[in-house]
This record gives structure tokens, C-alpha cells and sequence, in this order.
């Protein structure tokens, strides 16, 4: 019963649609000329992120590459190479594989499509960026194992550095001083992982239990020497990461000052040790913004 | 008895490496009827019982609430950390074919780059001289960089100055 009533609505309803669907008279309609499914027709801004899987970006002219325009000479990094490179370079020459590879790949897709047989001079290239960034992971590797067994191995020898270092610090002359202080901020970039510029996005990862250590040393190093060529009444020793801090944000004497406030308003407790890294990453982030306010103020 | 119960009590390194040969007690292998092939690879999707899933990493990044709505937690989302100046850098994905090739020599030093010493020793040397400290002339060593120990130097130092002592005394 319902498909019969069904049935007449949609019969009844194409009856009036095919009444309706009257041409007028053909020869007054215009035509426009059909537009080609050409690369011309589409407006494609160069700065487009996918052009990066081109071989010079907006400017190229084919989509796969003739041999002659492979740099098939080129060889990949050699580890020797690599080793001497720094963290910063060994990131850039990965992406840069990275890149090229995706060019390559997507030449080698394209061709596929096309029916192109013979990828082998596009494979030999892709080889050598592959060993490249083989060869990165390994030499990243091998820094990793050697920074791993230095904690842990030869500490008795960094120990005794440290002091050679500090003993040199100590009793250097007033004209090697500023060649000491070099050294003494490239040392504790080195053994404490504290950098020369501190930034609050890498502050979680900065301060660790080692930071913490490098603070007391870099902290207690600076004040001895002050507290030997100037006649200062201060009084020894530096209560806990609260009081050692100042000596790493401010020059020696501002430090001073501030410690000595913070013993005479009586807020320089000694924290607990569960305390210490929120108080510092709270402290510095704070002196940041601070400083990063004095200078757009300026 | 299950399967891990009976690992616990002997869970050494060795005995975990020989674990596919190691037998229940009444001589069934842990696991896998069978001795021989290769069988210590990961475990792919389709392996596993029911409750094993082990995704892509593209999925699960978020939580449906009680009103359907998807909400992307944005750190399990992954992230690619490109260098700022990656299209401005002088660095070349492969390099010239003219460029020489040089050999890298590592001596007196346990493991080679692995070496804790080394590592501790190029940090002082960083202290000390700054962050050019290892800068040498390939050209002039012959292409190849030596990385020598301190104690191997001075020994070498020594005993050519026990030799020059002895020509003088000739």
C-alpha cells in the first residue's frame, strides 16, 4: 500500500518536473568557451608550503627532474664530518635531508604514475641522504653514551679541576680577571648545564640537580673572590639556593645588597630540597620578565 | 602457574636473554612450540591478543566529552621542531665532490668518541680556550685530525728530549 502511494507521488511529481523543463529557443543561449584543466588556470601563491616539495620551489618547471639535472656527484656527510659539527648544524643538515629526500620521493611517485621504469639515479641520491642522517643518529649517539659515563665516571678528575679552576679564580690578578670571568661562564655552560643566557622556555629542561650544584660552586666562587680584594663585612656561609642566587643574576655587589635584605626582612630560609626547583624557575622566570620589561621601557 | 610468575624469580639478564629456551616445569618452551628462527622482533597491529593495540601515534590525541565534542589534547600532539634558519643556512644536504675527505684517529683513549675521559677533556679544553678549541688545519696534518691523549703527548715530549739529550751528549 505505502509503495503504491509512494510510487504515484514520485510518478506524479517527475510528470510535473518533466512539464516544467521547457527549452527555450537554443540558438539565443551564449556558450563560453570551455575552460582546460590546465596548471595556467590555477592561481598558486609562491609562498605556498607545499611548493618545499619542489626541486627550486615556485620557479620549477618540471615535475621530475631529467638525469642531467641530478647532482649525481655530490657525496653524503661522512661521520669525520659530522663529529665536528655542532648540535644546531647537525639539526639543519637533518631537515635538510629531510627535504630533499621528500623531493626526491615525490619525483619518484609522479613517475610511477606516469609509467617511468628506471628510478635509479634518484635511489643512489636518496642512499646518500639516508647514510647522512644514519651517520647524524650515530654521532648523536655517541655523544649521548660519552655524556652518560661522564656522570658517572672521572668524577674524581672534574672534581680536581674544579679546584685547580677555583684556585685560579681566586688568585688571579686584577688585569686576568675579565679572561677568568669568560672562563668561569663557559665553565658552568660546561659542567653544570647552567647557560650563558637563560631563557624562560627552557628552564624546565635548564635547571636540574646539576644546575643546583654549579649554583653553589659559581655563587661561593664569586663572593670569596670579592670578599678577598674588598674590605666588605658579609657574613659566610650562603644560606641555600635563596641567598646563592642573586650572585649568578647580578653583578657581585648588587648581590650583596640584596642578600643583606633578605637577612634583615628575615625571608632567606633554607628551602627544602622538594622546594628548591619550583623557587628557581619561579625566581629567574621572574627576573626575565623583568629585565625584558626594563628594556622595552627603555 | 602463569608465565611471568615463574620469570620473577629468576630475573637475571642472562636468564632473560636465553628466555625462549627456558622450560615450564613439565618442558613446554615459555613460548612458542618451536626452537629454531628468528623470533625476537617487535610485535606488529595485527599480532597479539585482544587487549594488545598498538596505534600509529596519529590517533589518541584527545578526548570525547558527554556532548560528542572531540577536544585535541595539544601535547600528545605530535611536533616536528624545525631550525629557524633552516632556508637562510649555508649548509648543503649532500656535500661538493670536491671537498676533501678526511680520516679521524682517536688515541689513548678507552671507546674511541664513546669515551668518558674524552668527553671530560673537551670540556676543558672548552673552558679554557673557548669554543674554537679544537679548530686544526686539515691540510697541513695530511687530511687527518688526531684526537691523542694528554698522557701519550707528554710521554712522546719526554722521550724525545731523552734523545736530544743523548745526540748533545755524543
Amino acid at each position: 500500500m505505502v509503495n503504491i502511494i509512494l510510487n504515484r507521488s514520485i510518478s506524479s511529481s517527475s510528470c510535473l518536473l518533466a512539464r516544467s523543463l521547457k527549452f527555450k529557443d537554443l540558438s539565443k543561449i551564449k556558450l563560453r568557451e570551455p575552460i582546460l584543466p590546465t596548471i595556467n588556470n590555477f592561481e598558486v601563491s609562491p609562498d605556498h608550503p607545499l611548493w618545499q616539495f619542489f626541486p627550486q620551489g615556485s620557479n620549477t618547471t618540471t615535475p621530475i627532474r631529467q638525469s642531467e639535472d641530478l647532482d649525481l656527484d655530490s657525496r653524503g656527510w661522512t661521520s669525520a664530518e659530522l663529529r665536528r659539527k655542532s648540535f644546531e648544524d647537525l639539526h639543519k643538515i637533518w631537515y635538510l635531508c629531510l627535504k630533499e629526500r621528500n623531493i626526491l620521493a615525490r619525483e619518484v611517485r609522479t613517475g610511477e604514475s606516469i609509467g617511468m621504469m628506471d628510478f635509479s639515479r634518484f635511489n643512489s641520491i636518496d642512499i646518500k641522504l639516508i647514510k647522512t642522517q644514519k651517520r647524524i643518529k650515530q654521532v648523536l649517539l655517541e655523544r649521548q653514551i660519552a655524556y652518560e659515563r661522564s656522570q658517572i665516571d672521572f668524577t674524581e678528575e672534574k672534581t680536581k679541576y674544579l679546584q685547580e679552576f677555583r684556585e685560579s679564580f681566586l688568585n688571579c690578578e686584577e688585569g686576568e680577571f675579565e679572561e677568568q670571568y669568560e672562563k668561569l661562564i663557559r665553565l658552568q655552560y660546561a659542567f653544570f648545564g647552567i647557560p650563558p643566557e637563560l631563557k624562560v622556555e627552557n628552564l624546565d629542561e635548564d635547571i636540574t640537580i646539576n644546575f643546583i650544584n654549579g649554583l653553589e660552586y659559581v655563587s661561593n666562587l664569586k663572593l670569596e673572590r670579592y670578599l678577598k680584594n674588598n674590605d666588605v663585612e658579609f657574613e659566610m656561609p650562603l644560606n641555600g639556593p635563596m641567598e646563592q642566587l642573586p650572585f649568578l643574576l647580578f653583578d657581585v655587589e648588587e648581590a650583596i645588597n640584596q642578600v643583606k635584605t633578605l637577612r634583615e626582612e628575615g625571608i632567606n630560609i633554607k628551602l627544602k630540597k622538594i622546594e628548591i626547583i619550583p623557587f628557581l624557575k619561579n625566581a629567574i622566570t621572574k627576573h626575565i620578565e623583568q629585565e625584558e620589561e626594563g628594556e622595552t621601557t627603555m | 602457574m602463569r608465565a611471568s610468575s615463574v620469570l620473577n624469580f629468576q630475573a637475571t639478564t642472562s636468564n632473560a636473554l636465553r628466555r625462549p629456551w627456558k622450560t615450564y616445569k613439565d618442558g613446554t618452551l615459555f613460548y612458542g612450540q618451536i626452537k629454531s628462527g628468528s623470533k625476537r622482533h617487535p610485535i606488529t597491529t595485527k599480532q597479539g591478543n585482544k587487549h594488545f593495540y598498538k596505534g600509529t601515534r596519529s590517533t589518541g590525541i584527545g578526548n570525547l566529552d558527554s556532548r560528542g565534542r572531540y577536544h585535541i589534547n595539544w601535547e600528545k600532539v605530535r611536533t616536528y621542531v624545525v631550525p629557524k634558519d633552516l632556508n637562510t643556512s649555508s649548509l648543503k644536504a649532500l656535500v661538493s665532490p670536491k671537498s676533501p675527505e678526511f680520516i679521524q684517529q682517536v688515541i689513548g683513549y678507552h671507546d674511541q668518541w664513546k669515551s668518558p675521559e674524552l668527553a671530560l677533556h673537551n670540556a676543558i679544553n672548552f673552558v679554557e680556550y673557548g669554543a674554537n678549541y679544537s679548530v686544526t688545519d686539515l691540510e697541513q696534518d695530511g687530511y687527518i685530525e688526531r684526537i691523542v691523549h694528554p698522557n701519550i703527548i707528554a710521554k712522546e715530549n719526554k722521550e724525545n728530549m731523552e734523545i736530544e739529550e743523548e745526540i748533545e751528549k755524543n
